[in-house]
């Protein structure tokens, strides 16, 4: 009746695990009290989570990003100190099945849960008004795709008490991650989160593509959109190609799992190095996905702080552009170490270093832009700034791991670890942390506290480089990655340093989250009443902060790049020519809310093998997407008189919701 | 252009991109066949499981339905609500007719002891094939909901515009279908046997 | 939202004729023969086994071909501008994602794997 699940799934002997997920419970509990003290329950349904307006759902995938990074942070702090202490004599806290579970939930998190939904977030967020539409091609589809991520979310974090995770690393390669090697139903839970998690992705790959390409502002051709939409359009091609390749491969793993099937066991004829290559092929597009939108954020952070426009605009596009198509072709330096041979290793090898190309253009531009600017040393500056050093850095590294005989020596050692920590961390988290901190005022309409953001940009930096450094030199020490226990005393010492660096940077998040109560707390003094706090040059600035729900009254006609700079050139900031008209926006819906939670319990019955529970999911969400197709009523009108002064004072909200 | 003819061809456009990701996902499920394709595990292999004039009456549905499906849509342009549903059900029959004829050849085949769990061989090919049965099913089920919908509420300019992608959908898997006939079933009845990726040397 | 749209067009739907039926005859037609003639070769093994696997893949391209110009009406006026850009797109991921990976598992199936 209830499949695998009973209650012996909990693990209430252990301590540890039962303290979190007792945490989890506490805050989840104390935040229900306060919205039930508030009686905001019907506000956060009908302003929130019913909600198809791109700033709303954008800030959702924020909010929970920066949720799931505490985290993936969490298992940071349990791994380095497990580290520094299970050296030599020493065996540490935490045994290597929970060890596993540990780094494997990190990657998953870490990855599809905070730095995905971040940048999603943020595209979400920004590039609707950067290219002057009122929203979307899909909103529904937006929604949608929210609650699908949430679904992911949910699942990877009841796999904390309810069962296991996956024990077999983020990338969960077979045969370890077939079922005569992971009985239980970590890899299970793994499956159905990312999933279901990618179609909300892949959803939202083609709603952006569609968007940018259909609903940009009359006058803005394509070498006319700012860098963040640029980028934003290359990593939205990016996941529609690449994600399909996740569902396959992910499914195939499903189907050995759950029918018996052959596609990656050890007898049956089946081929594990298809897993590996399948993966790879979705996995290397994947890290250009998280990357490109960064590099669009700095680009957007330079030219405004350096109070110049962009150095070298057209080259950027193209290396963006040319980017996207080289990620497509280097994936198997992934497993140079897997017996392809000399030809295949040397080909996409030269691929690998090739396409660091393109990169060092961005960087260059962005120097140029620097150059002989006037530079203001703001928050998302600092972060700028610690990015160009940082990324190089990282991108040497792979540099050198892209030629396939050292990669022979320093694959999967802490080398590794620290090349692909650089690389994230210098690049998507410190782009992230810049667009949260950049976007903050249009959204909010206050700005963050400048002081405590430059304290956590400092603890973040010093702490990245004490943490890693000590990395790089035990990956050529020989030290490899996924152990919990070191034999070698030689290497203790690094690895406190490595400990003392997770500590600086834990000071660094903690800042960030004072940071956040503070300005919070301080939003008077802060307020952004002209809309433009940063001098801005891109569209999202011409509108108040915040925007209305419709983000423009009236849809500005652009004549050339920068069109918010231009317009106040010209003086024609911030309302452009032209009549007003009644708009047609869509109404809030509960359906993608239904969607997401008929999914969860779908993935979670197919975990448990509960399988009249998963018919009732499936059904549910067809059910769902039927009564949605059959309502006519999901648009409504904005009239002209709503339209009147909108441009200063609070923002009125959406009209009705419709189930 | 007014607002319902933008918003359909909004749809349209991003329906046809969903059509490319699905594009990448079968063939995804192509390299997996390619990769698997002579990997028996000492079990069936093609000429024990492959019927072609079987797949030639599946293949003359599922072709038929395109060329009605096609029909359906040009009476939705026409503003014809009876034609629109007159095609609509000769597509669905004629699909439904498709899924009849994959379903009893895969229930023969598991009858028979060469189901998918024998070989990978056969996990992929029934992965493969199975796939492309899954979204003929989808087909089916948004045909049943979209000729309620025109038949209860007439044909709107929504219903046009669904009709529109599900057309869309519809030739699209018949393009996929020819993929699967010519690499898996003229192919395989070709190669059975022959050289090629190797199998694993336990069964 | 009612917002305008760029000069980059996605394209109108064309208002189609009833007596617009020629190209889906003829692409039903065309695939008919496309579909019978590799069939009946293969069935009755009327060629060498190279020549048949030929005639298979000539005839399926040209197939697929068939459908995306009279079913899908890819390149017609009036259709939208960005699909063509888009298929194409697609088609240089699938090739390499198919061709690339073919290579590598013959690869590594011919270094790592047994007589």
């Amino acid at each position: 009746m209830l499949g695998k699940l009973g209650l012996s799934a909990i693990p209430f002997r252990d301590p540890i695990i039962m303290g979190a997920f007792g945490f989890m419970i506490a805050c989840v509990l104390a935040l229900g009290a306060l919205v039930t003290y508030r009686h905001r329950w019907g506000w956060l349904w009908s302003e929130w989570l019913t909600s198809v307006d791109h700033k709303r759902i954008g800030v959702m995938y924020i909010v929970v990003a920066i949720v799931m990074g505490l985290r993936g942070f969490a298992d940071v702090v349990m791994m380095r100190s497990q580290l520094a202490m299970a050296n030599g004599a020493g065996q540490g806290y935490l045994p290597p099945e929970h060890y596993d579970q540990i780094f494997s939930a990190h990657g998953v998190i870490m990855i599809f849960f905070m730095a995905m939904p971040f940048l999603i977030g943020l595209i979400n967020i920004a590039v609707p008004l950067q290219i002057g539409a009122r929203d979307v091609a899909f909103p529904f589809l937006n929604s949608v795709s929210f609650w699908l991520f949430m679904v992911g979310v949910v699942l990877v974090n009841l796999s904390l008490a309810v069962g296991e995770f996956a024990r077999t690393g983020w990338a969960a390669y077979p045969p370890l991650s077939e079922l005569p090697y992971s009985p239980g139903v970590g890899v299970d839970y793994y499956i159905w989160s990312l999933e279901l998690a990618g179609i909300g992705t892949l959803l939202t790959g083609i709603n952006f593509l569609v968007t940018i390409l259909a609903l940009r502002a009359p006058g803005m051709t394509l070498m006319r959109m700012p860098v963040f939409t640029w980028t934003a359009l290359c990593t939205m091609i990016l996941v529609i190609a690449a994600f399909p390749i996740l569902t396959v491969v992910l499914g195939l793993l499903a189907l050995d799992r759950y029918l018996g099937m052959h596609f990656f066991t050890n007898g049956g004829g089946g081929n594990m190095m298809l897993y590996v290559n399948l993966f790879w092929a979705w996995g290397h597009p994947e890290v250009y996905i998280l990357v490109l939108p960064a590099f669009g954020i700095f680009s957007e952070i330079v030219a405004t702080f350096s109070g110049k426009r962009l150095f070298g605009y057209t080259s950027m596009i193209w290396a963006t552009v040319a980017i996207t198509v080289l990620s497509f072709v280097v994936w198997l330096h992934h497993f140079f170490t897997m017996g392809a041979g000399g030809d295949v290793n040397a080909v996409f090898g030269i691929t690998t270093m090739i396409i660091a190309v393109p990169t060092g253009v961005k960087i260059f531009n962005w120097l140029f832009t620097i150059f002989r600017g006037r530079l203001r040393f703001t928050t998302p500056m600092l972060w700028t700034l610690g990015f160009i050093v940082t990324f190089v850095f990282g991108g040497m590294s792979g540099v050198m791991l892209a030629n396939p005989p050292a990669d022979f020596v320093l694959h999967n050692s802490q080398f590794l670890i620290a090349h692909f920590h650089n690389t994230i961390i210098g690049g998507t988290v410190f782009g992230a942390i810049a667009g949260f901190t950049y976007w903050f005022p249009k959204i909010a309409g206050f700005r963050l506290n400048e002081r405590l953001g430059k304290s956590a940009f400092f603890c973040w930096f010093v702490g990245f480089y004490l943490t890693f450094v000590p990395l790089y030199i035990l990956g050529f020490l020989g030290m490899t990655r996924r152990v919990n226990y070191t034999g070698n005393p030689a290497w203790r010492p690094l690895l406190l340093l490595a400990a003392a660096g997770v500590a600086v940077t834990a000071a660094g998040v903690v800042l960030l989250l004072v940071q956040l109560v503070v300005s919070v707390l301080q939003r008077s003094a802060g307020r952004d009443r002209s809309g433009d706090p940063w001098d801005g040059r891109t569209l999202e600035w011409s509108v108040p902060s915040p925007p209305p729900a419709w983000n423009f009254s009236r849809i500005p006609v652009v004549t050339g790049r920068d069109a918010f700079w231009e317009m106040k050139r010209g003086g024609t900031a911030p309302l452009p020519a032209g009549t007003r008209e009644p708009i047609h926006a869509m109404r809030n819906t509960g359906a993608g809310v239904f969607i997401g939670a008929f999914s969860l319990v779908a993935g979670f019955a197919m975990t448990w093998h509960i399988w009249w529970l998963a018919v009732v999911g499936v059904a549910g969400v067809i059910a769902t997407l039927v009564v949605r197709a059959a309502d006519d009523a999901t648009e409504y009108e904005i009239p002209v008189e709503a339209l009147a002064g909108e441009d200063t004072g609070p923002s009125p909200t959406r009209a009705g919701t419709s189930p | 252009m007014s607002a319902d003819a933008h918003a359909a061809s909004l749809r349209v456009f991003g329906f046809w991109v969903y059509l490319m990701s699905d594009c990448v996902l079968f063939a995804s499920l192509f390299v997996a066949y390619a990769v698997l394709h002579a990997h028996y595990a000492g079990g069936p292999t093609p000429p024990d499981v492959i019927s072609l004039p079987g797949v030639l009456a599946e293949t003359l549905c599922l072709l038929s339905s395109s060329f009605t499906c096609g029909l359906a849509s040009l009476a939705t342009s026409g503003s014809s609500r009876g034609g629109m549903l007159g095609w609509l059900a000769v597509t669905f029959a004629l699909g439904a007719a498709f899924v009849g004829l994959e379903g009893s050849e895969f229930a023969r085949l598991v009858r028979e002891g060469s189901g998918p769990g024998r070989s990978a061989w056969l996990s992929s090919f029934f992965t493969l094939v199975g796939t492309h049965g899954l979204h003929v099913c989808a087909g089916l089920l948004w045909m049943l909901v979209l000729g309620i919908q025109v038949a209860f509420k007439g044909l709107r300019s929504v219903s046009a515009a669904r009709m529109r992608t599900l057309s869309l959908f519809w030739h699209f898997l018949d393009v996929v279908w020819v993929c699967v006939f010519s690499f898996v079933y003229l192919a395989g009845s070709l190669f059975a046997g022959g050289p090629s990726m190797g199998s694993m040397p336990n069964g | 939202m009612d917002d305008r749209r760029t000069a980059a067009s996605v394209g109108a739907t064309p208002a189609a004729t009833p007596a617009n039926r020629r190209p889906y005859v003829l692409g039903y037609l065309l695939s008919v023969a496309l579909s019978l003639v590799p069939f009946l070769l293969v069935m009755t093994s009327a060629l060498p086994r190279a020549a048949l696997i030929a005639v298979v893949a000539i005839f399926a391209a040209a197939q697929v071909a068939v459908h995306l110009v009279f079913f899908l009406h890819l390149g017609r006026r009036g259709e939208p501008a960005w699909n063509v850009h888009v298929l194409l797109y697609t088609a240089v991921i699938l090739a390499i994602l198919v061709g690339a990976s073919v290579w590598i598992m013959y690869h590594l199936d011919a270094n790592m794997m047994g007589p």
